[in-house]
């Protein structure tokens, strides 16, 4: 067994690949759209960057604040320290900053523009409901997250429909005004012009928000493979997995909808209920997880 | 972790640096000669051992596949509480300890353990301070190339 090529699905690449180019051609239709119209929205495509830069740059801030989690020491929990370190040298990665936040839920999520300025972190929820060795699977999934700077590249695939978004309302508020106030020539025209705009608009960020739930979804397929080709065990990963999945089910609902906000950097969502459609849902189906992680144990297993 | 392998979303397993053993028995020298530090003969071998790699599953299997001689070399397998194993071997003379942990190690690399071994660790007395350890990491990084105490 010399050089596997084990790291890669190639069915997975081509989805990955053409939701990307998907929302690529969105991007530029919405500049096409706004070139062709010569509408002056610079300053929407600022406010857009300032944003986007903004949840980029303080995303781990952002994330860790929201759950209300700490960033914890090696002295205070030794223990999930011990397991980081010693997945960080296996995947000779930098170690990323460790939370811990004291809720029950049981869920864990990375977070952090680079490799260098990530944080991992674990719901004191899961720390008591996973054996050590899922908790280890669960971390190298998060881990996985933060190698494959699904940060960056979620805020950029989450760009254009904040865009869309923006230039929509930019639009109705323009069409609802009659045309604005720099161009009076032809107030008519100028608003039938936005109320286009505005129609496109939400047509593309409905486009874009499903493209990215789509390579949302994908991205936690990668994190599950690479995780668990990390610990060398996709078995220990899925039994997390259904751990998981059944006890948020069984945590009352109140909980859980203060942090389905937080659904894209999770672990597993924080959906009660299997009945979400998976058209809008930033984590494949449990079932859909479990089954790439018993094909990749049948691939480690030389069955492929 | 190139662009493509940012935008496929995927890691690729890092090989280990076995070479990285053959410093100590030099090391060792300079260790004797500056702080007295003296091999004390123990040595481990620290990794992962994962589902797929079928043969390794289990400690026996893993014994009889590095295939060592009975007798001199005292070898065992030991689990610690993070789930790694350890291959902890005994033997005097320093420079045939590092060439049997090798051995070890590539025969772990040929059965596709490579990317889940971690360090190995050599054992040293001091005549002020008994025993200390020196950690040899096997990955290929910036920490792979000193000998870390």
């Amino acid at each position: 067994m010399a050089k596997s090529n084990i790291e890669t699905d190639a069915g997975l690449n081509v989805r990955m690949v053409i939701t990307g180019l998907l929302l690529l051609v969105l991007y530029m239709t919405i500049i096409g759209v706004l070139l062709a119209l010569k509408l002056s929205f610079t300053f929407v495509i600022v406010i857009a960057g300032a944003m986007l830069f903004s949840q980029y740059f303080f995303s781990d801030k952002i994330a860790m604040f929201s759950m209300q989690a700490h960033e914890v020491t090696a002295a205070e929990e030794p223990q999930l320290h011990a397991m980081v370190d010693r997945l960080c040298l296996m995947a000779n990665m930098p170690k990323p900053r460790i939370g811990v936040a004291e809720m029950d839920m049981p869920n864990a999520f990375a977070t952090g523009r680079s490799p260098k300025a990530a944080v991992v972190c674990a719901t004191r929820g899961i720390m008591n409901r996973l054996s050590d060795e899922e908790l280890e699977a669960v971390l190298a999934h998060e881990l996985s997250h933060v190698a494959h700077r699904d940060v960056a590249v979620m805020t950029i695939a989450s760009g254009v429909g904040m865009l869309a978004g923006l230039i929509g309302r930019m639009a109705m508020w323009g069409a609802m005004l009659g045309g604005g106030g720099d161009s009076r020539n032809n107030n008519d025209n100028n608003g039938a012009i936005e109320l286009v705009v505005w129609l496109l608009s939400i047509v593309i960020s409905i486009v874009a928000y499903l493209l990215t739930m789509a390579l949302s979804r994908y991205r936690e397929l990668a994190a599950d493979r690479s995780g668990a080709i990390l610990i060398g065990k996709p078995s220990v990963l899925a039994s997390a997995l259904v751990r998981i999945t059944g006890d948020i089910g069984r945590i009352p609902r109140t909980d859980l909808r203060k942090a389905e906000g937080m659904n894209a950097f999770f672990f597993a969502p924080a959906l009660a209920g299997g009945t979400a459609a998976s058209l809008f849902s930033t984590h494949p189906s449990l079932e859909k997880r479990l089954d790439a992680l018993s094909k990749l144990e049948r691939e480690l297993n030389g069955h492929a | 972790m190139g662009l493509f392998d940012t935008v496929f979303g995927r890691t690729k397993q890092v090989q280990p640096k076995l070479d990285n053993l053959f410093a100590l028995p030099t090391a060792a020298l300079t260790l004797r000669t500056g702080l007295d530090l003296v091999p004390s003969g123990h040595a481990g071998l620290c990794f992962k051992a994962g589902s797929g790699e079928s043969e390794v599953n289990s400690d026996a299997d893993i014994m009889s596949l590095l295939n060592f001689e009975a007798g001199a070399d005292a070898a065992t397998i030991a689990t610690d509480d993070l789930g790694f194993k350890w291959l902890l071997l005994t033997n005097e003379d320093l420079d045939e300890l590092v060439t049997r942990l090798h051995s070890a190690n590539e025969t772990l690399v040929e059965h596709g353990l490579g990317p889940r071994l971690l360090c190995a660790v050599f054992g040293f007395w001091g005549c002020g301070f008994g025993c200390c350890h020196f950690y040899l990491l096997l990955e290929p990084n910036e920490l792979g190339k000193n000998i870390k105490l």
